[in-house]
């Protein structure tokens, strides 16, 4: 039954490409980031902080730039490796990176509010639904593309994969605003920068992961 | 035992060439390749699954997701580790979908018919205890898969390393972590019995 069911499988077997390597994914998935970003700088988007700014010689604000993009990697990697059969310490190791980075961002955040940093604005919830929103529309498309890959390798679990792939995108998308929004206000950018891939997650992993699914289906 | 290594650096080699060969459509060698798997799976399901009709399915499903998912698996990388993950992925997709079928939640480990990954017999024969088998399903899997792959299934810490897709010193710390655990989790059995 079993030996029929083999000789079946390779009637039926033709010929495919072997999924391209992570990194060289990974390279592809942070090289598109990098075009987004330089196309919404020349269609008039926010440009980064200036080399002088302060900002640049604060410990919280580098704490928490250094963990979104530990967060960008991690989960990058993470929603990668786990749609890859036998790279599941990959994996484990993104989401472990994924966990520091969101720690040292808090750190980030702890440092700037007990060192009591001038307040230049920006605790409005308009100011923070912007970053958010800009976090997430530069974020976007790195995530879909993530997912994209993890439906064509192997994904197993759509909704983990999709918050993943989610984290890491909107990590992205993350640093692109901190890096470049003029508010030095620790609220500000604890929930506008460094939350924004968390509220990604709660909001859209849902659809992504039923989006997915479609795929897989499809595919 | 000490020729087991070997054996095993030899079945690799053999098994990448042939997959290499299948990816590019040689059905011959995809054929051959499922059939030199086919022992290997079902003594892999015999030891996870206790219902004798379902480790044929269990089987299948192996060869099935296998064939789904060949062209994930790079010429570069490890075949068995790749064939392993499958292979552990297809017996936690069995059970899950025995839980749904029953219409319960089940937790993995409560399942009657299936032990993640724990051995019936170990490389010199001897039977694992009740004891020990539920031990060691109680154990994180990264855990659990060190010392399975070290103590139950006898491999050489630089194959399970490479099996595990870890460092050999991180294997090493897992392992040693797992027995440590396992002393814990069975001298408490052993008081719990006691009292």
């Amino acid at each position: 039954m079993t030996e029929e069911r083999i000789r079946e499988l390779a009637r039926d077997l033709a010929p495919v490409t072997p999924i391209p390597r992570l990194r060289t994914v990974g390279a592809g998935l942070f090289a598109s980031f990098a075009l987004i970003l330089v196309a919404d700088w020349v269609s008039g988007g926010a440009e980064p902080r200036p080399l002088g700014d302060a900002a640049w010689s604060s410990p919280s604000f580098l704490a928490a730039l250094g963990g979104v993009a530990l967060v960008a990697f991690g989960a990058t990697s993470a929603a990668l490796a786990s749609a890859v059969p036998g790279r599941a310490a990959t994996a484990r190791s993104g989401l472990r990176v994924t966990a520091l980075g969101f720690a040292l961002a808090l750190t980030g955040w702890t440092l700037g509010a007990a060192s009591g940093a001038p307040d230049h604005g920006g605790e409005d919830l308009n100011s923070i639904l912007g970053c958010a929103a800009r976090a997430f529309t530069l974020g976007v498309v790195p995530a879909l593309l993530c997912a994209a890959f993890a439906v064509y390798a192997a994904m197993r679990r759509a909704s983990l994969t999709a918050a993943l792939a989610l984290a890491g995108g909107v990590a992205l998308g993350a640093l692109a605003v901190h890096a470049s929004c003029r508010s030095n206000s620790p609220l500000h950018q604890l929930v506008a920068h460094t939350l924004a891939p968390a509220a990604a997650v709660v909001l859209l992993t849902a659809p992504l992961a039923l989006l997915m699914s479609r795929w897989a289906r499809r595919g | 035992m000490k020729e087991r290594p070997q054996k095993w650096a030899e079945l690799e080699q053999t098994w990448r060439a042939r997959m290499v060969a299948a990816q590019a459509g040689d059905r011959a060698a995809y054929e051959k390749l499922l059939l030199e798997l086919l022992p290997y799976a079902r003594h892999r399901a015999a030891r996870s699954v206790r219902d004798h009709s379902a480790q044929e399915d269990v089987v299948q499903n192996v060869l099935i997701s296998m064939h789904r998912a060949r062209h994930t698996y790079r010429p570069e990388r490890p075949f068995t580790a790749w064939f392993h993950a499958i292979l552990r992925n297809a017996v936690i997709d069995w059970a899950r979908s025995q839980a749904r079928r029953a219409g319960r939640e089940v937790s993995l480990d409560a399942n009657p018919a299936f032990e993640p990954s724990i051995a019936a017999e170990t490389p010199g024969g001897d039977a694992l205890s009740a004891e020990m088998t539920q031990a060691l399903a109680a154990l994180p899997a990264s855990q659990r898969e060190a010392v399975e792959l070290i103590h139950i299934d006898g491999l050489s810490v630089t194959d399970a390393a490479a099996l595990a897709g870890v460092s050999a010193g991180a294997l090493k710390v897992r392992a040693h972590r797992g027995y440590k655990a396992l002393r814990g989790l069975l001298r408490e059995r052993d008081t719990g019995a006691r009292e």
